[in-house]
Order: structure tokens, then C-alpha cells, then sequence
């Protein structure tokens, strides 16, 4: 899937977690973060939809949590936790963990009918899948768990410790 | 020198504050009643496309609703809850997400129109219920108060009123 292993640790987005839902963001090793990235690289072409993700993500955290109808969900494979956020034409992808945890990923603007066939999306997709795969493997060893809304344990993925 | 990260965090502060309240209201409406849509189908069993076939609507239609995006008329909010045995208002009800996380599931039917159905079998018990006591005003139909009745605010039975019309 990818030539290197991708090297990342999961912060939290302190922003943003409220009482019902808490966000980690990825940040890569160059210090370089997906999420900010896709709000950098989104507020001009689709400001609004930008606008329209914060305000849900928002309220997601304080009232509702990450209730599954809100996310469209079929971006990974059954029971991975990989979704997507919509707003119209734009894609947040994330990996869910129940309604009170979400790793925010990156996102792109989705033009063709399959996530698939996305060129900038897919690899954001590819990302999620990897990520999701490599936190069950820590999640079985009991490396990391989720206690309340929190994950706890060695969010770090490094090389010299994967 | 600012890192990287924190650039980015001033970005997102600043898209937070670019944010409307008026705005976030909105979009805090359109989650509620999502949520609760949500909520009544789980509590009373019903299917999304179950839902979708009393509605004739696709069921693509009704994941829409559910998402958390959808502007609702007043038209499509009738229909759905006539097809669902409640009231308007029970789709605006904000008391379950400000309770307690483990009372959030805990769904109660509360409106006049879905008494009879719910926990109190008349208008009578819900009204003075202790629970709705302090929250509503008694709820009565006086809708045939006569002028010229003997007693003041004395109710006429429709029967009697349509003979004193033709008098």
C-alpha cells in the first residue's frame, strides 16, 4: 500500500473535544498535521463546507457525539471505523470509535461517483485503512485502549516502534 | 518562533471565530431533530425503510434526514410524524441530550397528543402528572364558551350550541 511506512502520532484537537465526543488529529513526522492541512488547503475553494464541518464537529463534541447516521460510512472495510464527514461535495475522512472518540483524517473534494476513483481522496482513504488496521493491532496487545472518551497508550507510530 | 502546529492551530481558531452564532444554531437544529429522529425509530423499533415505504420516499431519502444536514419543511416534518405518532415538538426536544450521558437513551413520550398512547391513559392524568405540573399549563378544549350561558365560562355541548345558532 505504501512504498515507506508512514511514520505519525495522534494528537488531540483540545480546540475542539467537548463533554460527548473527543478529536485526535494526525500528525505526520515532518510535524506537518492532515487536518489542519485539509482546512488550509479547502477554506478557498470551499470555504463554506469548511464552515459547515467545523460547526458539526462542534456540535457533535458538546451535544450529540459522533452518532454513526451522521457519517457516511461505507469508505473502509466492515467494522474498521473508517468514514467520512459530508458536507456536499467535500469528505473529511475519519475513523470512528463508537460516538465518543474520532481521528480526524484529510479530506478532498469528492467529484467522481467512487471514493475509489478519487485521485485525492484515495490516498487519504489508503491512510485511514492503514491507521485503523495498525490501532486494532495495539488495541489486541492491550498498547492501547479507550477508557471514557479517551485513548490512552502509545499513540505513537514510529518506525523503531511499529 | 511559531511551529507548524501551531499555525495551524490559530487557523482553526480563526475559522472557529469566523463562525456565525446564528449560523451554529442552525446547525445545532438540524442535528437535534436528526438525533432525535434517530432516537424515536430505535426506541419504537421501526426501520429506516420501513419509515421510507409509509412515507412512499426512497430510503436514501431518509438517510439524508438522518445525517444531520437536511432542512426540513414543515410539510416533511408533519408527515413524518404523523407516520410516527408524535407530536412536532417531540422533534425539538433538547431534555435528552442536556440530561446526564447514561439518561440519554431514555426516551419519553411527553407530548399531549401521544398521552393516551404513552404512560397516561387520559388528558386529565397528564396534566396533572407531578412531572408536568410546573412545566405546562393545564391543557383543556373550552372551544365552545358561550356569552349567554347562565354560569360564566359554562361549556355547551356542540349539540346544544348549534341549536342556540339556529334560535
Amino acid at each position: 500500500m505504501f512504498s515507506k511506512k508512514p511514520e505519525f502520532e495522534l494528537i488531540e484537537v483540545k480546540t475542539f473535544s467537548g463533554r460527548r465526543c473527543r478529536y485526535y488529529s494526525v500528525m505526520l513526522k515532518d510535524g506537518e498535521n492532515l487536518f489542519y492541512r485539509f482546512l488550509e488547503q479547502n477554506q478557498q475553494q470551499a470555504g463554506k463546507e469548511v464552515q459547515d464541518l467545523l460547526m458539526r464537529l462542534k456540535e457533535m463534541a458538546d451535544t450529540f457525539g459522533a452518532r454513526e447516521d451522521y457519517f457516511k460510512m461505507n469508505y473502509g472495510k466492515p467494522g474498521d471505523g473508517v468514514c467520512a464527514l459530508p458536507s456536499k461535495k467535500l469528505r473529511l475522512i475519519c475513523l470512528r470509535f463508537s460516538t465518543v472518540a474520532v481521528v480526524l483524517g484529510g479530506g478532498a473534494l469528492k467529484n467522481t461517483r467512487a471514493v475509489q476513483n478519487e485521485e485525492l481522496l484515495e490516498p487519504f482513504r489508503q491512510f485511514m485503512l492503514y491507521l485503523s488496521a495498525q490501532i486494532m493491532k495495539r488495541i489486541r496487545t492491550h498498547e492501547i485502549r479507550l477508557e471514557g472518551d479517551r485513548l490512552i497508550g502509545n499513540l505513537k507510530f514510529y518506525n523503531e516502534e511499529l | 518562533m511559531k511551529t507548524k502546529h501551531q499555525d495551524a492551530e490559530s487557523l482553526l481558531q480563526e475559522l472557529l471565530s469566523q463562525i456565525r452564532p446564528v449560523d451554529q444554531y442552525k446547525s445545532h437544529n438540524k442535528m437535534l431533530v436528526a438525533a432525535l429522529l434517530q432516537d424515536i425509530l430505535k426506541t419504537k423499533g421501526i426501520p429506516k425503510i420501513q419509515l421510507a415505504g409509509q412515507l412512499n420516499k426512497k430510503p436514501s431519502e431518509i438517510t439524508k434526514w438522518l445525517s444531520g444536514t437536511h432542512n426540513f419543511t414543515i410539510d416533511t416534518l408533519s408527515e413524518i410524524c404523523f407516520a410516527l405518532d408524535i407530536a412536532v415538538m417531540d422533534l425539538f426536544d433538547e431534555q435528552p441530550f442536556t440530561q446526564n450521558k447514561n439518561k440519554q437513551l431514555k426516551y419519553r413520550l411527553k407530548s399531549p397528543i401521544n398521552a393516551p398512547c404513552g404512560e397516561f391513559k387520559t388528558l386529565e392524568q397528564f396534566n396533572h402528572s407531578p412531572a408536568n405540573v410546573k412545566k405546562f399549563k393545564p391543557l383543556h378544549f373550552n372551544f365552545n364558551v358561550s356569552k349567554d350561558a347562565t354560569k360564566p365560562n359554562e361549556v355547551l355541548p356542540t349539540k346544544r350550541l348549534l341549536e342556540a345558532a339556529c334560535n
